[in-house]
């Protein structure tokens, strides 16, 4: 016997993440998901953004780094609220789900909180496909990573608002094509805002951080 | 490899249709979803998963029936609708970059089929499965 269901697979994902999005919005807080390839610079962004805002805006980071505590540590030296989710030694995890998020949003202290960041697992495929309640996806590249990501990942670029161009004090080192990056970008996402900088150096930092003001208001 | 928790969220969804039908389950002899191309699902890797956490549970030997749905546009400058089979989000007449995405991130449970001449097994077996 044939049974017709026609449900979305990820349904309880999107349900769990949307009761995130209300928790966060009942608080105040305005969240973003930043999704990159591993060592593309999410922390070192981090890292250079805390100290710039904190000042002004009240920031908690989840940290999705599976197999250590590494990041999470370079995030706490800032005396702010930090959450770690640990799987296991061995980083089997590829993603992070809505529950992975819903499980620990509560440890931060989301009454004192204006601005959460999640740093999710580096991979550009499997976070794409999870929704976590964030209010925005950020995806971050870097010069090293060669101009033809956008193109392999599309999904990734396509669902993010804001594309992070990390590394720039690389171009000449590397004599990277930049202007393509963007064209690839641009391809798979005509609405995307694009912004390059350095987290290494600093470089091209004040519209990203005048983006975080604007956004968390 | 995320397919393992979309094979994993596929068997929750046959059960939880089944216990609210029934209230025991049947064994799974096919089950259908539709997988959208802007979906970041390897139809090969979910098939792999389907068959291996199946195992041992209702589902073993089932059939996997995966329909991959193309990513279909329509442009909102020049009103037509068209397939792309590439992930470039550009009107490929009139080069707009103002389009609608129709088909194309789905990723549903469709259809599945029991036999219902098997023995159903009860709530309590399920949880030891």
């Amino acid at each position: 016997m044939e049974i017709k269901v026609t449900e979305n697979i990820l349904s309880k994902n999107d349900q769990i993440a949307l009761e995130t999005t209300k928790l966060l919005a009942e608080k105040k807080i305005y969240c973003i998901n930043m999704m990159s390839s591993p060592g593309s610079g999410k922390t070192t962004i981090l890292e250079r953004t805390i100290p710039a805002i904190m000042d002004k805006i009240r920031v908690g980071v989840i940290e999705g780094d599976v197999a250590t505590h590494i990041d999470a540590e370079r995030i706490e030296k800032f005396g702010i609220p930090t959450v770690q989710i640990t799987t296991d030694k061995f980083g089997g995890a590829c993603h992070l789900s809505a529950k992975m998020i819903a499980d620990v949003i509560e440890k931060l202290p989301l009454d004192e909180l204006d601005f959460v960041v999640i740093e999710n697992v580096g991979n550009l495929i499997c976070p794409a496909g999870f929704k976590v309640g964030s209010n925005a996806d950020v995806v971050v590249q870097s010069l090293a990573e060669g101009v033809e990501k956008p193109l392999k990942y599309p999904v990734m670029f396509h669902k993010c608002e804001l594309a992070l161009i990390n590394k720039i004090d690389l171009e000449e080192a590397l004599e990277f094509d930049t202007d393509t990056l963007e064209e690839n970008i641009r391809k798979v996402n005509p609405k995307i805002r694009v912004m390059k900088l350095s987290a290494r150096t600093g470089e091209g930092f004040e519209q990203w951080i005048e983006w975080i003001k604007e956004k968390v208001g | 490899m995320h397919e393992m928790s979309i094979a994993m969220n596929i068997f929750r969804i046959v059960r939880e249709k089944l216990k609210k039908m029934y209230g025991k389950y049947y064994p799974v002899k096919k089950v259908a979803v539709n997988i959208g191309k802007m979906s970041t699902v390897v139809p090969a890797a979910l098939e792999f998963c389907f068959e291996m956490a199946g195992k041992d549970t209702i589902f073993e030997g089932a059939e996997l029936e995966i329909v991959e749905i193309p990513l279909k546009i329509h442009c909102e400058d020049c009103k037509e609708d068209m397939i792309l089979d590439e992930p470039f989000f550009f009107c490929r007449k009139c080069d707009s970059f103002n389009l609608k995405i129709l088909s194309g991130k789905e990723m549903n449970v469709d259809t599945f089929e029991i036999d219902e001449t098997a023995d159903p097994i009860t709530e309590e077996a399920m949880a030891w499965k």
